[in-house]
């Protein structure tokens, strides 16, 4: 039987080095993948990966074992993700003012248009979908991670979602099929 | 909202609700209620339009780059051990959480700026020595300390300065096979690119008076500063970068990527070529000369390097060099230092360079990799070096890097026909490619090629419209004979925007049909000697049309996210 992440984390602070790898590999992907998408930017993403996983680890003792390893993980790297965010924002304008970057007008592929729509959401907002989108939590466990109250959550889920689907309407003859039903 | 815009949304269904649906949320009861429902409202058939493109998203999941996974697995390994040990504090550092040197903040850039008034220099002089060769005594004396700008007037520089290639021609009207003949083309020179007259343009310098004859010392590849691309730098030029980071070519084919905050002056003495470091960080790709001398300048010290791929980042405090490859010694005026490759120094003027310590080089010089930096150990091949077995052959082909792309030119005679056309596809009859390499470290290394896809007209619409159509996109590879596996094999290069067809493209992995091409993993290759071999697997050929693939140049990488560029292969 799998082994729950409580106790791998007890595992982890004996010193288990198996333990701390099969927790890391659980929960690989989804961290990058919700840093990726709250930040869109590889570079920063890579960095509110990492620094989770060195944050958790060199610090093990202080997460409470209640069965909610995935909420303290995406908690940590969502508090990493908005410093990331506010403190690239100066950096990255910057940049984007001079990188020559590629060849322009054509036309975005239809996932990169879908990312830049949800990059250009509020990170408030941006966090709920990435949880709910991309991680599928329930709104309990999202609002636990946030600190907002579960009706909070819904509301923003509400008003992100509206707001993607109205950039998303203005490009959406480029599409190119419906999505099936 | 407008009236006329609320009468249009659908009150019925709640956006997270659509959502549900799409990702498989919903019970199934529900799930077709709403699909019943969509049928006949627009509004809602337009929201599932709209958000499966965000849902889609969700399909792919991003996984962390090497390096990153790397300080994760090493935190976890030294966290172990500590545990272990039986320590459960955590260790005492006073930031345990690394930045990404690559995305500089506020506070690391003042810290770099904060450096600007005080120091002037440690030196680091690059010796181009193929490997094994005795280190070389540091030649160069240290300057004296004070004033970065004001050197003391220099020797005239060394007149035979290699001038920069004139830049690289466009890539005129991709071939498709200009009637082939199995039997090479009897060689010419490939067409030289008309010289868009690059005058050395003398720029502002700080040092103005001192300034050596017009000696061409480098050339701006990308970014903008105080120079911006296309730029040619002289000898006692000072190059800023402002923002970003500028990558620099030197006359001697080495690259340089300074990052914003930096300010570099650069040389040419005797066989040197030498940029003094007043402030900043750079990081070099040497190419290795045993004739001339490669030098960095600054306060704090000498470092004379043997290898190619380092950084050196002077502050007010002291300057750091990291050696992602190769090695280096580091000189103070008090000693001196061996830096190995995976390590780092620092040096104050003072004290003996520090002890080194093993440090993750290649992700501390992250930032110029992804700027264009050549990564380490990355290698170039060109697929027309190999030995060939006909009918797989070499053909001239403008947009090609190597001048001579080789492609399976099979005997339509020889084959068997259906629906009218000829195939030799997955057929032995393509021939193949043998060529040997040095690896020259044991670990994964990976494949790139620059394919050429020919297919062209109804070809081009067929696949796109069935995608397992076989179109001439991809090769088989084997190493030392092992089991071969598909490379190429792309039909949409979505990185370009457009589709593979009739272009020249980067990829390998022949998993992917359709997405982002990535490397093939070679998997675990030993240091030494290897034989690639690349043989045909998709030439089709009609009696008009020669629908084979090119394969052009190979890049062979232990960077598993690194990803080649035309401008990256320079030979």
């Amino acid at each position: 039987m799998e082994q729950s992440d409580d106790d791998l984390v007890a595992l982890a602070r004996t010193g288990s080095a198996s333990a701390m790898e099969t927790l890391y590999r659980r929960y690989r992907d989804r961290i990058m993948t919700f840093a990726f998408r709250m930040t869109g930017d590889r570079a920063l993403a890579e960095d509110v990966f990492q620094n989770t996983f060195i944050y958790f680890y060199e610090h093990l003792e202080k997460y409470e074992a209640q069965g909610k390893l995935s909420a303290y993980l995406f908690r940590i790297a969502r508090s990493l993700a908005l410093d990331g965010l506010k403190a690239g924002k100066r950096d990255r304008q910057a940049m984007a003012r001079i990188e020559p970057v590629d060849p322009a007008g054509e036309e975005p592929i239809p996932t990169e248009r879908a990312q830049k729509a949800l990059q250009d959401l509020a990170p408030h907002l941006r966090e709920i979908v990435t949880l709910r989108l991309f991680d599928g939590l329930d709104y309990g466990r999202i609002a636990e991670i946030t600190g907002l109250s579960e009706a909070t959550a819904r509301s923003r889920m509400r008003y992100a979602l509206e707001a993607l689907r109205e950039v998303l309407k203005t490009n959406s003859q480029h599409e190119r099929g419906p999505g099936s039903l | 909202m407008t009236w006329e815009e609320e009468s249009r949304m659908c009150g019925q269904w709640g956006q997270d609700q659509i959502l549900d649906h799409l990702q498989g949320r919903l019970p199934e009861a529900e799930s077709d209620r709403f699909r019943a429902h969509a049928a006949a409202c627009a509004d809602c058939r337009s929201s599932v339009d709209e958000l499966s493109a965000i849902v889609r998203l969700a399909d792919a999941p991003i996984q962390p780059g090497r390096a990153a996974e790397e300080s994760v697995l090493a935190v976890i390994r030294r966290e172990a051990a500590r545990r272990s040990r039986g320590a459960t504090k955590p260790p005492t550092r006073r930031s345990r959480l690394r930045r990404r040197t690559g995305a500089p903040t506020p506070a690391s850039m003042a810290w770099i700026f904060a450096a600007a008034a005080v120091f002037v220099v440690a030196l680091v002089s690059a010796i181009l020595s193929s490997s094994p060769a005795p280190r070389p005594p540091v030649v160069r004396a240290m300057p004296p300390p004070p004033m970065p700008v004001e050197d003391p007037p220099r020797p005239a520089p060394e007149p035979r300065v290699v001038p920069p290639e004139p830049p690289r021609p466009a890539p005129v009207d991709p071939l498709i096979a200009p009637p082939v003949k199995p039997r090479r083309e009897p060689e010419t020179p490939p067409p030289t690119p008309p010289a868009p007259a690059p005058e050395p343009k003398p720029k502002p310098s700080t040092v103005p008076e001192t300034k050596p004859a017009a000696v061409e010392i480098a050339q701006v590849v990308r970014g903008t500063g105080r120079f911006s691309a296309g730029d040619r730098i002289l000898a006692g030029d000072t190059v800023q970068c402002t923002t970003g980071v500028l990558l620099l070519e030197t006359s001697d084919k080495s690259q340089i990527a300074i990052k914003a905050g930096t300010t570099l002056t650069g040389d040419a003495q005797g066989a040197s070529l030498t940029f003094r470091l007043t402030e900043g960080e750079v990081a070099c790709s040497v190419k290795t000369r045993p004739e001339r001398r490669f030098v960095v300048m600054s306060t704090h010290g000498t470092v004379t390097v043997k290898g190619t791929i380092f950084g050196v980042r002077a502050t007010s405090v002291g300057t750091v060099v990291t050696v992602a490859k190769g090695r280096v010694e580091a000189r103070t005026e008090v000693g001196t230092q061996d830096v190995g490759s995976g390590e780092r120094s620092s040096m104050s003027r003072s004290t003996s360079p520090g002890r080194p310590e093993t440090v993750n080089a290649d992700r501390l010089l992250s930032w110029a990799y992804d700027a264009g930096l050549p990564s380490p150990g990355t290698m170039w091949i060109v697929a027309g070096s190999g030995d060939l077995q006909a009918p797989m052959t070499r053909v001239r082909a403008s947009g090609s890097l190597s001048g001579e792309p080789i492609f399976a030119a099979v005997d339509s005679r020889t084959l068997p026909t259906w629906n009218g056309r000829y195939l030799a596809s997955n057929q032995k009859e393509g021939g193949w490619a043998t060529i040997t390499v040095d690896i020259p470290e044991t670990g994964t290394w990976y494949l790139w090629g620059r394919f050429f896809n020919p297919a062209t007209g109804s070809q081009l619409w067929k696949a796109e419209t069935e995608p397992k159509d076989n179109d001439p996109n991809s090769f088989y590879v084997g190493v030392d004979g092992g089991r071969e596996v598909v490379f190429g094999n792309h039909k949409v290069d979505p990185e370009a925007k457009v589709s593979g067809y009739r272009r020249w493209y980067w990829g390998g992995d022949g998993s992917i049909e359709v997405g982002r091409p990535g490397a093939l993993s070679l998997g675990t290759l030993a240091k030494g000697r290897h034989t690639i071999r690349i043989r045909n697997r998709d030439a089709v050929e009609t009696s008009a049309l020669h629908l084979a693939p090119r394969l052009d140049v190979l890049c062979l990488t232990p960077d598993r996210d690194y990803r080649p560029r035309d401008e990256d292969f320079r030979k």
